[in-house]
């Protein structure tokens, strides 16, 4: 649990952080204002596929993630920690609960006021779509979480991350078979887009947990093993 | 404490040959510089880098169940960046299974108490550094791990590390310094484990006589307050072969550099005056490894011995 604080309070206490969870999170009201505004008769369904799902769940959950890891390597991240006689699997197992947790809780109260913002005639009732909302970000969320903190086990500075948001960006936006591992397109698939392979709803919600899981798993499994090279004299 | 068998790493452009060598209670010193591997060793002893062959066994266990007992400080050190140092105290005490102690007493020990409130971000590198010796030395940790102890270390702490180390090792600590200063690793450490090009070449014990009869005139300078009446006293030691003095300072000349130190403490009871200061050169790293540097070794250690025993400690009256 307390290995748990220190990236909890880089999430609470550093610009890193809070720039880009206010920046997209301003970017999706935007997006959800206008598809009111514009009198859209399913306005949350379409707010939630533009602006929330294609650019900022991605690049808000690739912020958190940043500042949870202080913006180095996920093993590098916990250096400080490890000096201090930690476990270095304990400090990875700790600093990705600590990303995909917040990941999902940011990415399913940003999904909620979305959809309760953006909300038009033809949606589904208000109640029922906002709890629908709050899971698929909130899955959304842990499974990009998880995704881009294995990406940050890859590279001297995390460098994978990066990489990871570019595959999902490009593979993610069709339909076939590279776009299955891709948590963008099961995010699409279960607020209503096309599904890759045209798997159902029900595939796409267990391809997303069992994204998170393993990704999850191979972040903490690299970066417990990870050696930490030192600096060239 | 520490036991090495056949331990190889590599972290390149660095590599140790097999290295085996036991270390128990007390202030050690690797001596080398990066190429030699002595970060690496540091660092492999800290579970930093893998061990490529052979064992290692601290405190008995393998480093995965001694973890939190490591104290680790190397020159690129990271705190917690995000957190107080205080919180960093209160972090540490917790991964440690220590109770849950203020930090001021502990940092106080160095010398920089007033850091605690500090984020840990503001602090410069030389205040980081004493803040990461504060807890490694105040912590529960029984094998310590310092990797070029003075280098970049706020003042105030470095005034009192080497008492803090004697404290540790006194405390039944296994405390490894890692430096390329012979100087440092005479001074702080009980024994010197040399290293060339990720070869342990040497093992030292500071106390010691390494001298080697008949390899040359060994020198020592002092500075007294008054010297005009030591230089007859000085001249009545049968030990001392030469004197040489300028209105600054006393060089005198001799084969055994013990002899040579006490002389001149002898001397300078004798004369009335006060003795200011008393040194010797270091050996040079390069005389280390080559086997040789025996003389200026014991030389440098009998002048610091000699100092501790005539020169009053700073801040006594």
């Amino acid at each position: 649990m307390s290995l748990a604080f220190l990236p909890s309070t880089r999430l609470l206490r550093t610009r890193r952080a809070w720039v880009p969870i206010l920046g997209w999170t301003a970017f999706a009201v935007a997006g959800a204002m206008i598809a009111r505004a514009g009198g859209a008769v399913r306005g949350a369904d379409h707010a939630l596929l533009g602006a929330y799902a294609t650019v900022a769940l991605p690049l808000l959950v690739y912020g958190v993630v940043a500042a949870a890891l202080g913006g180095d390597s996920l093993a590098r991240s916990g250096a400080s920690q490890i000096s201090l006689g930690a476990s270095p699997f304990g400090v990875a197992r700790a600093t990705v609960l600590v990303s995909v947790a917040a990941s999902a809780t940011i990415g399913a109260v940003l999904a909620v006021s979305v959809a309760a913002l953006a909300h038009g005639p033809q949606d589904p009732p208000l109640a029922a779509d906002v709890a629908r909302c709050a899971e698929i970000g909130a899955l959304g969320g842990a499974a990009y979480g998880a995704f881009f903190t294995l990406g940050a086990s890859f590279g001297a500075r995390g460098f994978g991350r990066s990489l990871l948001l570019l595959v999902d960006w490009f593979f993610g936006v069709g339909h076939g078979s590279s776009a299955v591992l891709t948590p963008r397109a099961h995010i699409r698939s279960l607020l209503g887009g096309v599904a890759p392979l045209h798997m159902t709803a029900r595939s796409s919600f267990m391809a997303l947990t069992l994204l998170a899981f393993v990704c999850s798993a191979l972040a903490v499994q690299r970066a417990g093993r990870a050696e930490w090279p030192l600096p060239r004299r | 404490m520490i036991q090495a068998d056949g331990l190889t790493a590599r972290s390149a452009p660095v590599a140790l040959a097999p290295l085996s060598f036991e270390l128990g209670a007390g202030v050690h010193a690797l001596v080398g510089t990066y190429v030699d591997g002595v970060p690496l060793v540091l660092a492999a002893l800290a579970g930093r880098v893998r061990l490529r062959k052979g064992s290692l066994r601290l405190l008995g266990k393998p480093l995965t169940e001694v973890r939190a007992s490591v104290a680790y400080v190397p020159l690129d050190l990271a705190l917690p960046d995000a957190l107080t140092v205080n919180e960093t105290f209160a972090l540490a005490a917790e991964i440690r299974g220590e109770p849950r102690a203020e930090a001021a007493p502990r940092l106080a020990a160095l010398g920089i108490a007033s850091l605690g409130p500090r984020r840990v971000r503001s602090l410069t590198r030389a205040e980081a550094r004493a803040v990461a010796m504060a807890e490694a030395l105040t912590s529960s940790a029984r094998v310590i791990l310092l990797e070029e102890p003075y280098m970049t270390l706020d003042p105030r702490a470095a005034a009192v590390l080497a008492v803090r180390l004697r404290e540790r090792a006194k405390d039944g600590a296994c405390v490894v310094i890692g430096t390329a200063s012979v100087r440092d690793a005479i001074d702080l450490a009980d024994d010197q484990l040399v290293f060339d090009r990720g070869v342990l070449v040497r093992t030292m014990a500071t106390g010691a006589s390494t001298a080697t009869p008949g390899a040359g005139l060994v020198r020592l300078s002092a500075g007294v307050s008054d010297i005009g009446p030591v230089l007859p006293e000085l001249a009545k030691e049968a030990t001392i072969t030469a004197i040489e003095s300028d209105h600054a300072c006393i060089v005198v000349s001799g084969l055994d550099a013990r002899e040579l130190a006490a002389a001149v403490g002898r001397a300078v009871l004798r004369a009335g005056v006060d003795l200011e200061w008393l040194r010797a050169d270091a050996p040079r790293l390069e005389e280390l490894r080559a086997g040789g540097g025996g003389n200026a070794a014991a030389a440098y250690q009998a002048a610091m011995q000699q100092r501790a025993r005539s020169v009053p400690p700073p801040g006594a009256p």
